[in-house]
């Protein structure tokens, strides 16, 4: 049973159109069933929650990458679910990564079904799939228990990365059981038109403990979800069943 | 090392940049490179590169080391280490093959490792060469 969760983005009038020749042609795959729209009343926990309850097997989300991500720490817990996606809105390099078209198209690999696995990254119980962003960096992050670091540049920023960071264009392979701590420092120099950044180190590991010994720092799982330290951080091998396409980068 | 345009995953490889500091028994079975700071041991089955900024207070133990910054400690290699005018190290030195260019600081005890060979034979390729042209003699 399939079960489609619009994000509320969807609900501006230029989507319209889009929606309307997806709708159609999900009907014509036979891939249908209960469709949801996020709204501010409308708990996406909540949705997931009972989704599962009636028995759906296949949790669709449509929207951009953003809504993957909040979406993914709440189907994270239920191992059979087979979580789908229908890339509409701005951003989409998440779906290219998995090889999904935006639109239309991506309606056809939905109805193929062709499955993967993926690891999540877990932190204090909460799954994250592209990168947990640590918002200050006076933390020692002690990797597998062996070793720790620390930054020595107060402007570094610190990223555990599973997926990867989109908005940085750095991928990891989200397949190999392993969690990567990233430190990435702005770049100097003018540019106005986008951010830049320079990736300075990189640790790979299985297990982490962030700690910060003056305060409790915010942690930022998928740019969304709030942990704060000290944290456990882990691989979760294999954890998300998520539907690719043939011309997928990972 | 990293792809930022083009939207690939990169295998991991453990990589201390200029802006970190490490502490702790740093164990790794890929490449490894060294830009920063790192205190304790270090070991790795493959190579290490070490830059000219990186400043090890470390045991190092790997198959190749590449080296341009300051080690103090002993390291261990079992295939090739070779030292950039930069380089510089202050311990004991195990290695089957060593290269120092003009300018590198090795203060310790060196020692040349042969690589056993599984025949039992010493460069079975070059003594094969010399028999040959004393046979043509």
């Amino acid at each position: 049973m399939y079960h489609y969760i619009y994000d509320s983005f969807l609900s501006d009038k230029r989507y319209e159109n889009d929606l309307s020749l997806i709708e159609a042609r999900i009907l014509a795959l036979g891939i249908n069933g209960r469709m949801d729209k996020l709204t501010i009343l409308k708990n996406l926990k909540e949705i997931v929650e009972d989704s599962v309850k009636r028995g759906a097997e296949t949790l669709v989300v449509i929207g951009d990458d953003m809504t993957l991500g909040k979406v993914i720490s709440y189907v994270a817990p239920f191992r059979k679910v087979i979580l789908g996606y229908i890339p509409l809105g701005p951003k989409q390099s998440i779906a290219r990564l998995l090889g999904i078209p935006g639109g239309l198209a991506a309606c056809d690999i939905l109805s193929k079904r062709m499955v993967k696995k993926f690891d999540l990254g877990k932190v204090n119980e909460k799954y994250f799939l592209f990168s947990l962003n640590v918002t200050k960096n006076n933390v020692v992050i002690e990797c597998d228990g062996n070793y720790n670091f620390k930054t020595v540049v107060p402007s570094s920023l610190l990223r555990i990365c599973n997926l990867g960071l989109p908005e940085e264009g750095v991928f990891f392979n989200p397949g190999d059981g392993l969690l990567e701590a990233v430190v990435v420092n702005r770049s100097t120099g003018w540019n106005f038109f986008k951010k830049s950044y320079k990736k300075d180190s990189i640790f790979p590991f299985k297990k982490a403990k962030i700690k910060c010994e003056t305060e409790c720092v915010p942690l930022l799982l998928d740019g969304q979800t709030v942990v704060k330290t000290p944290a456990a951080v882990e691989i979760a091998p294999g954890r998300l069943n998520i539907i690719v396409g043939k011309d997928r980068k990972i | 090392m990293f792809k930022s345009d083009q939207e690939t995953y990169k295998e991991a490889e453990t990589v201390i940049g200029p802006s970190v500091k490490v502490e702790g028994n740093f164990a790794s079975d890929g490449d490894v490179v060294i830009e920063g700071q790192l205190t304790g041991t270090l070991k790795t089955s493959k190579n290490v590169k070490i830059g000219a900024s990186a400043r090890i207070k470390a045991d190092v133990e790997a198959t190749n080391i590449f080296q341009a910054g300051e080690i103090r400690g002993n390291v261990k290699v079992s295939e090739k280490l070779q030292l950039k005018s930069t380089a510089k190290i202050f311990g004991n030195v195990e290695a089957n093959i060593l290269s120092v260019d003009e300018g590198g600081i090795l203060n310790g005890k060196c020692q040349m490792m042969k690589k056993e060979n599984p025949a039992g034979e010493q460069n079975p390729d070059l003594f094969a060469s010399e028999d040959k042209k004393k046979n043509k003699k």
